[in-house]
């Protein structure tokens, strides 16, 4: 068997259109295509040395898919208590996931290792894997998941675990890349088959319980799912996961105002900063009367803008903070100055020594800066 | 050459490196020996700092983009060295080490922010942080719909 130790200049010209493939995958906002999608199960399973399932039950988010696969699971273990009550063997709701997708993954696995160079493998991951995991996996499969876990109890916490993601199976669209690479990547058809055509799926002996993709993404234009006033991320059903810059929120953060109240007992400080940031620091800072700490200082190196200081409450972060309001140095397309809140220890005394700060250099170096931009 | 101001579409042109089209292309863009801000970064003059390594034609990105936001790129005309501290950059503000050659002239170079003239010395670059419960670069912890991260080693 021979090794591929090196990627040719074309092949290596490619792997961007490959990756732009994935996330479009990964991405994808169209109906599943049931029949590619149940074909591709029947062939996981047949590669898995399982018998295919007959039943497919589609459903329309990873959301209702999670609740039916739970009550299946109920069903199922009910089953295998035995006459005494005594619980029979149970494989769990995981152990298909390991059956179907672990194992082609480990085998898929060694071989990328006995037949590239590991100076190849470090080329494609950090070309295509590494961008699959941040675009398709924490962008999207992330979000979908924890929206799901925040929406069930505990005890379904391992339903979630059981799912195979489809599309958003980011791990299955970057081994795919070795395909084109020249190595056997077979074992992943039925699995890759699936992501190409559906959305999130659970394994049972003689069933299936597969969802449909989203209908619905929004991203801010620096790619982070992003929606100002509705769901980022929306399926058929209804079922949505609302995003502000890339963070999961409540709701009703996007969908209404909060008042000072809400956003002071939100007892997520990662939530708080979104709902701050969404009305503005500029906007919080006179909604909240927080209190100034000395004046407002000439900002060096911008004329005619001003650094200002604020007693922040111990509020953002479950930090001792102070809060520095400060203009970009750059005027926006509309000639208007982006303004901005940045947090700071609530040991810095001034807004120049704020400023310094955050950027480690001394306040009395920091009052002649030449230029903001 | 390090007085000279250069028009912001002559860097344009020369170095590649294209800007928002609200920010005016007539402007002259001042090469400047003190410290000095773009954006989130600042450059500040440190006596006795050293770098070895010559800043391709194509530049060198010192504060990549994350999570799409746009790369600060240093470029150069002349002999520039730039080494990035790419170890440190997680603990420390510091992401390169920046020598410019008597004669020559650095630039840094941002879609938002234009190009900002770096006159011959010896500087750090830094990044600008803020005090929160995560770190800046925090590393997303693995969840759901992907391996564990030890999965992508191989």
């Amino acid at each position: 068997m021979t090794v591929i130790d090196e990627i040719g200049a074309d092949q290596l010209a490619e792997l961007p259109g490959w990756l732009d493939e994935a996330v479009a995958i990964g991405s994808s906002t169209e109906p599943a295509d049931r029949a590619a999608a149940e074909a591709g199960v029947r062939l996981a399973y047949e590669r898995a040395g399982l018998r295919s399932p007959t039943r497919f039950t589609w459903l329309d988010s990873p959301y209702q898919g999670c609740l039916e696969a739970a009550s299946r699971y109920a069903a199922q273990s009910a089953s295998n208590v035995g006459p005494a009550g005594i619980q029979l063997a149970d494989a769990g709701p995981g152990a298909l996931r390991v059956r179907l997708r672990q194992r082609a993954r480990d085998l898929v696995k060694d071989r990328l290792r006995a037949r590239l160079a590991p100076g190849v493998r470090a080329t494609v991951r950090a070309r295509v894997g590494d961008p699959l995991m941040d675009r398709v996996g924490a962008r999207l499969g992330d979000q979908v998941g924890d929206q799901v876990l925040d929406q069930v109890t505990n005890d379904m916490r391992k339903i979630v675990a059981a799912a195979i993601p489809g599309q958003h199976d980011y791990w299955m669209l970057y081994a795919a890349v070795y395909e084109r690479l020249g190595v056997d990547v077979s074992e992943l058809d039925g699995l890759l088959a699936v992501a190409r055509n559906a959305g999130w799926w659970w394994a049972f002996d003689d069933e299936v319980i597969i969802t449909e993709r989203p209908n619905r993404i929004r991203r801010d234009d620096l790619g982070r799912l992003h929606c100002p006033d509705g769901p980022a991320l929306q399926y058929r059903d209804g079922w949505s996961v609302y995003v502000w810059k890339g963070g999961r929120v409540p709701a009703s953060l996007i969908t209404t105002t909060w008042t000072y109240e809400q956003i002071m007992n939100e007892r997520e400080p990662r939530v708080r900063r979104c709902a701050i940031d969404k009305m503005g620091w500029d906007a919080f800072v006179r909604m909240a009367n927080l209190v100034q700490v000395g004046e407002s200082v000439p900002d060096p190196g911008n004329p005619g803008h001003f650094l200002s200081l604020y007693e922040l409450p111990n509020m953002i972060d479950n930090l001792q903070l102070r809060l520095l309001i400060c203009d970009n140095g750059t005027p926006e397309a509309d000639g208007e100055r982006r303004r901005f809140g940045l947090t700071v220890p609530a040991t810095i005394p001034d807004a120049l020594s704020a400023a310094a700060w955050s950027f480690g250099v001394e306040p009395q170096a920091y009052a002649r800066l030449e230029r903001g931009a | 050459m390090t007085t000279a101001s250069p028009q912001l579409d002559e860097l344009i042109s020369a170095h590649g490196i294209e800007i928002h089209e609200h920010l005016d292309r007539q402007a002259r863009i001042p090469v400047l020996a003190g410290m000095q801000r773009q954006g989130d970064v600042i450059v500040v003059p440190v006596p006795g700092a050293t770098a070895s390594t010559p800043v391709p034609r194509s530049g060198v990105p010192v504060v990549p983009g994350i999570e799409g936001t746009h790369t600060h790129a240093l470029v150069a005309s002349g002999d520039v060295r730039c080494d990035l501290q790419i170890e440190s950059a997680a603990t420390s503000l510091c992401v390169a080490t920046l020598v410019v050659a008597e004669n020559a002239v650095a630039y840094l170079a941002h879609p938002e922010h234009g190009y900002s003239g770096i006159a011959p010395g010896t500087y750090e670059i830094r990044r600008q942080r803020e005090m929160t419960a995560t770190p800046v670069n925090a590393v997303k912890a693995a969840s759901f719909g992907r391996p564990s991260p030890a999965a992508m080693t191989h």
